[in-house]
C-alpha cells in the first residue's frame, strides 16, 4: 500500500514511472509432513520502464528539438523579409523602375522626380532595414545558444550529480528508481539540445557524449562553451569542449542554432547585399552617362551623376546631389529636358539578364531567393510536424508501460485493503481458538 | 493497451491545440480574404504571386503612360485642327485676292492674314501640362518666335525635331510627338508662306499672291499628313490601353485564383473544425472527471 500511495502521489510527476512491489512466496519451513508455506515476502521494488523506448524518444527528440528551432526562426525570417506585402523589396524594386518609365513619359515634371525620389528612399530603407534586422536577428540568435549552452551545462551538472547518488543509494539497498527516474527525464530534456548517446557502467554510472564532445563521464560534467570566430570569411559561432576543442554539432536545438547563425542568415544578408550592389551599379552606369535637367539662364544641361552611393545593403543610399535637387536626376540622353531615354534605359535594367551567367534579372534572383526561403520554412515546418507526431506516438507508448492509472492503483488498493481484511480475520479467528484454549485452562 | 490519465488527457490537448491552430489559420485568411499572406503558406506559388503583382504594377504603368501620351497627342491633334481652320481661310483669302480689289480691301486682306499668321505662330506653342507639343525634345523653349516687327518667324536654335519616346509596353518603346520641324518647317514652310502673302496683300500685287496659291495648298497638304499619322498613332495607343485592360482583368482573375481565400470552402472548414473542437472540448470535460474514485465509499 505504500508503493500505491506513492504511485497516486506522483501520478503528475513529470518522468516518473510506475514502480511495483515483486512479492514471492516467503522460503517454506521443511517439515516431516511435507514444506509448510510462510506467507509472503517482498523481493524487491522495480519500476516499471522500457530502455528501448527511452532511446527511441531521445532520438526523436534531437530532430524535434532542431525543426522546432529551425521553424521558429525561419518564421522571424519570413517576417523579416515582408514578402508578398506592398513593403517588401520586391515590389518596392518594381515600384522604383516603373517609377523611371513614368519619368520618361514626363521628364520635365518636377512632381513626378520628387515621387521617383521618394521611391528611390522607400527602396534604400528597405534594404537597410532587412539588413539591420537580420544582424539583430543573428545576435540574437547568438544570445540564445549562450543560455542554451547554459542549460546543457546545467543538465550534465545534474546528471553528473546523480550518477554520483546512484551509486552510493544502490551500494547499500537495491534500485535507486526515484533517482533513475529524475535521471531519465534529464537525459530526455538534454537530447532536446543535443543528440546524446550515453552507455551506462556496472555501478549505474551514465556516460554522455554528443556529436564529437564528451558531456558526462562518471561523476563529472563537462561544461561546453560556445564562441564566435572570424575564421577570415564570417563570423562563425562555435561550440567546445571542456578542452576547447571545436566541434561541429549539426543535431539538437543547438545545431539548429548554429545552422541558422552560420549558414541561413548569412546566405540571406549574402543575396541582399548582391542584389543592392547589381542595382547600385547597373543604375549609376546608365544614369552617370545621361545628361541633368537644363537649370539657370539660359539653361544649360549638365552631365549625369552617380544615383546611389554604397556598395551593398546596410550601405546603399541616394547620391546627396539627388538629396539635396530632384533636377539632378538625369533622365535626357542628349541634355534637352523633354529626352527620357535614359529614364526609359534605367527602367529597363529590370528586364536585363545579368545573374547566374545572364539567365536571371534582378527580380528572378530576388523571387528566387524568397522562393528557397519558402520552401526551407516549409520543410522545417513539416520536420517538425511529423517529429511531434512521432514523439507524441513513442510518449504514449511509454507512458502506457510506466505512466500511473489511477484506475488500476485505486483496483490494487481495493485488492490490499481486502487481503488486510482477510488477513485480519485469520488473526481474529486464531485468537478466538486461543481464548477458547485459554478459557479451557 | 494500458491508457492512463496522462496519456488521455496529453493527447486530447494535442488534438484541441492543432484545431486551434487550423481555425486561427482559417480565421485569417478569411479575414485578409488572401489564402498566401506569407511566404511559407504556399512556397510554390509564391514566386508567381511575386511575378504576377510585379506584371500588374508594369501593366498599370504603361497604362498611365499611353493615357499620358494620349492626352499629349489629343491636344496635339486638336493644335493642328486649329492650323487646318487658319490655312482653310488663308486659301479664301488667296482665292479672293486674285479678283480686283480696292485698295482698302487689299489692306484688309493684309490686315487679316498678318492675325492668321500670329494665330498660327500661337499654335506651334501649343503648350500640353507646361510643356510645348511641337517643341521636338526641347519642350520648356518656345519652339518658334515671330520677331517683333513680323517680317521673321525664327525656329528655336536648339532645335525642335526631337522625338518624345514613351514605354508603351515591355521592350515597346514609341514615339508621340510629331515635331515643329515637320509640322510647319517642312518641306513647305508655312510661317514664310504667310509672311510672302501678307506682303503680296500689301503689295497690291495680284500675280504674286496668286502664285503663293500652290505653296498655301501644299501648306495645308502638310498639316493634313500630320493630322493622319497623329490620328493613326492615337488609335494605336487607344488599343493597346484596350488591350491592356482585358489583360490587366485576366492576369487579376489568375492572381486572385491563385493567392485569394475561397470564402464558401473557408467557411465550411471553419465550422466543422469548430464542432470538432467543441466536441474534443466536450469530451475532456466529461471523462477527466470520471474516475474508479468515484465509486468508491
Amino acid at each position: 500500500m505504500d508503493i500505491t500511495s506513492h504511485n497516486i502521489a506522483n501520478v503528475n510527476t513529470p518522468g516518473f514511472s510506475r514502480q511495483r512491489v515483486e512479492n514471492k512466496a516467503a522460503y517454506p519451513m521443511q517439515l516431516p509432513q511435507g514444506q509448510l508455506g510462510l506467507g509472503v515476502r517482498s523481493e524487491q521494488i522495480v519500476r516499471v520502464r522500457d530502455g528501448l523506448l527511452d532511446a527511441q524518444y531521445r532520438q526523436t527528440s534531437f530532430s524535434l528539438g532542431n525543426a522546432t528551432v529551425k521553424e521558429n526562426l525561419y518564421t522571424q525570417l519570413e517576417s523579416i523579409m515582408q514578402e508578398p506585402d506592398e513593403t517588401g523589396i520586391g515590389n518596392l524594386m518594381t515600384d522604383f523602375f516603373s517609377e523611371f518609365s513614368n519619368l520618361a513619359a514626363d521628364p520635365e515634371n518636377t512632381a513626378i522626380r520628387s515621387t521617383l525620389r521618394q521611391k528611390a528612399i522607400s527602396l534604400v530603407d528597405a534594404f537597410h532595414r532587412k539588413d539591420e534586422q537580420l544582424a539583430s536577428m543573428q545576435e540574437s540568435i547568438r544570445n540564445d545558444t549562450l543560455s542554451a549552452v547554459d542549460q546543457v551545462n546545467q543538465l550534465t551538472g545534474q546528471i553528473a550529480d546523480l550518477n554520483r547518488q546512484i551509486t552510493t543509494a544502490e551500494i547499500s539497498t537495491g534500485k535507486a528508481n526515484d533517482l533513475r527516474d529524475q535521471r531519465d527525464l534529464l537525459l530526455d530534456k538534454l537530447s532536446e539540445y543535443v543528440k546524446i548517446t550515453y552507455t551506462e557502467d556496472q555501478r549505474g554510472q551514465l556516460t554522455v557524449n554528443t556529436e564529437g564532445m564528451n558531456l558526462v563521464s562518471g561523476v563529472e560534467a563537462k561544461a561546453i562553451s560556445a564562441k564566435t570566430i572570424n575564421d577570415g570569411v564570417q563570423i562563425r559561432l562555435q561550440l567546445m569542449d571542456s578542452n576547447g576543442k571545436t566541434a561541429d554539432v549539426q543535431y539538437g536545438r543547438l545545431g539548429g542554432m548554429l545552422e541558422m547563425y552560420n549558414k541561413t542568415i548569412p546566405g540571406m544578408l549574402d543575396k541582399l547585399d548582391t542584389l543592392s550592389s547589381n542595382l547600385v551599379t547597373e543604375v549609376n552606369r546608365l544614369h552617370s552617362a545621361g545628361q541633368r535637367l537644363p537649370v539657370g539662364d539660359p539653361p544649360t544641361p549638365s552631365a549625369g551623376i552617380d544615383f546611389f552611393t554604397g556598395t551593398d545593403a546596410g550601405t546603399i543610399n541616394i547620391s546627396r546631389e539627388i538629396m539635396d535637387d530632384v533636377s539632378n536626376i538625369a533622365s535626357s540622353v542628349d541634355g534637352t529636358p523633354g529626352n527620357g531615354e535614359v529614364a526609359i534605359a534605367i527602367s529597363n535594367i529590370r528586364n536585363q539578364k545579368m545573374f547566374n551567367g545572364g539567365s536571371q534579372t534582378l527580380d528572378d534572383f530576388y523571387t528566387g531567393a524568397i522562393n528557397s526561403l519558402g520552401i526551407e520554412i516549409q520543410k522545417s515546418q513539416n520536420t517538425r510536424q511529423s517529429q511531434e507526431l512521432l514523439q507524441q506516438q513513442i510518449s504514449n507508448q511509454r507512458d502506457a508501460a510506466s505512466g500511473v492509472s489511477l484506475d488500476e492503483e485505486m483496483t490494487n488498493l481495493i485488492k490490499y485493503q481486502r487481503s488486510f481484511e482477510a488477513a485480519a480475520k485469520v488473526v481474529g479467528a486464531v485468537d478466538e481458538m486461543m481464548q477458547t484454549i485459554i478459557n479451557m485452562v | 493497451m494500458r491508457i492512463t490519465q496522462n496519456y488521455s488527457v496529453q493527447n486530447l490537448l494535442s488534438r484541441i491545440n492543432n484545431s486551434r491552430e487550423r481555425i486561427y489559420t482559417l480565421q485569417r485568411n478569411l479575414a485578409t480574404g488572401k489564402r498566401i499572406n506569407q511566404i511559407s503558406d504556399d512556397p510554390e506559388n509564391i514566386e508567381k504571386v511575386m511575378k504576377f503583382n510585379k506584371s500588374l504594377k508594369m501593366m498599370a504603368q504603361f497604362q498611365d503612360n499611353l493615357k499620358n501620351a494620349v492626352d499629349f497627342m489629343s491636344i496635339t491633334a486638336q493644335a493642328l485642327n486649329d492650323a487646318t481652320d487658319v490655312l482653310a481661310h488663308v486659301k479664301e483669302l488667296t482665292v479672293q485676292g486674285s479678283d480686283s480689289l480696292s485698295p482698302d480691301e487689299w489692306n484688309a486682306f493684309a490686315e487679316q492674314i498678318d492675325q492668321m499668321l500670329k494665330q498660327m505662330v500661337d499654335i506651334s506653342n501649343t503648350t500640353f501640362k507646361g510643356r510645348y507639343v511641337f517643341g521636338g525634345t526641347n519642350t520648356t523653349q518656345s519652339p518658334f518666335v515671330l520677331s517683333p516687327d513680323g517680317t521673321v518667324v525664327s525656329q528655336n536654335a536648339d532645335g525642335t525635331s526631337g522625338s518624345l519616346k514613351v514605354e508603351i509596353g515591355e521592350n515597346k518603346i514609341e514615339k508621340y510627338n510629331i515635331t515643329g520641324e515637320d509640322t510647319f518647317a517642312g518641306s513647305t514652310d508655312i510661317f514664310q508662306t504667310l509672311i510672302d502673302l501678307r506682303d503680296a496683300f500689301r503689295a497690291q500685287d495680284g500675280d504674286a499672291v496668286r502664285g503663293l496659291l500652290a505653296a498655301v495648298d501644299s501648306s495645308q497638304n502638310q498639316i493634313l499628313e500630320q493630322s493622319a499619322n497623329l490620328g493613326a498613332k492615337i488609335n494605336r495607343f487607344d488599343m493597346f490601353a484596350r488591350q491592356y485592360e482585358t489583360q490587366d482583368l485576366k492576369l487579376k482573375q489568375i492572381l486572385s485564383d491563385i493567392q485569394d481565400t475561397d470564402a464558401a470552402k473557408a467557411i465550411t472548414d471553419l465550422q466543422t473544425e469548430e464542432t470538432g473542437l467543441q466536441t474534443a472540448l466536450q469530451v475532456l470535460a466529461k471523462t477527466l472527471n470520471i474516475s474508479l474514485v468515484d465509486y468508491m465509499q
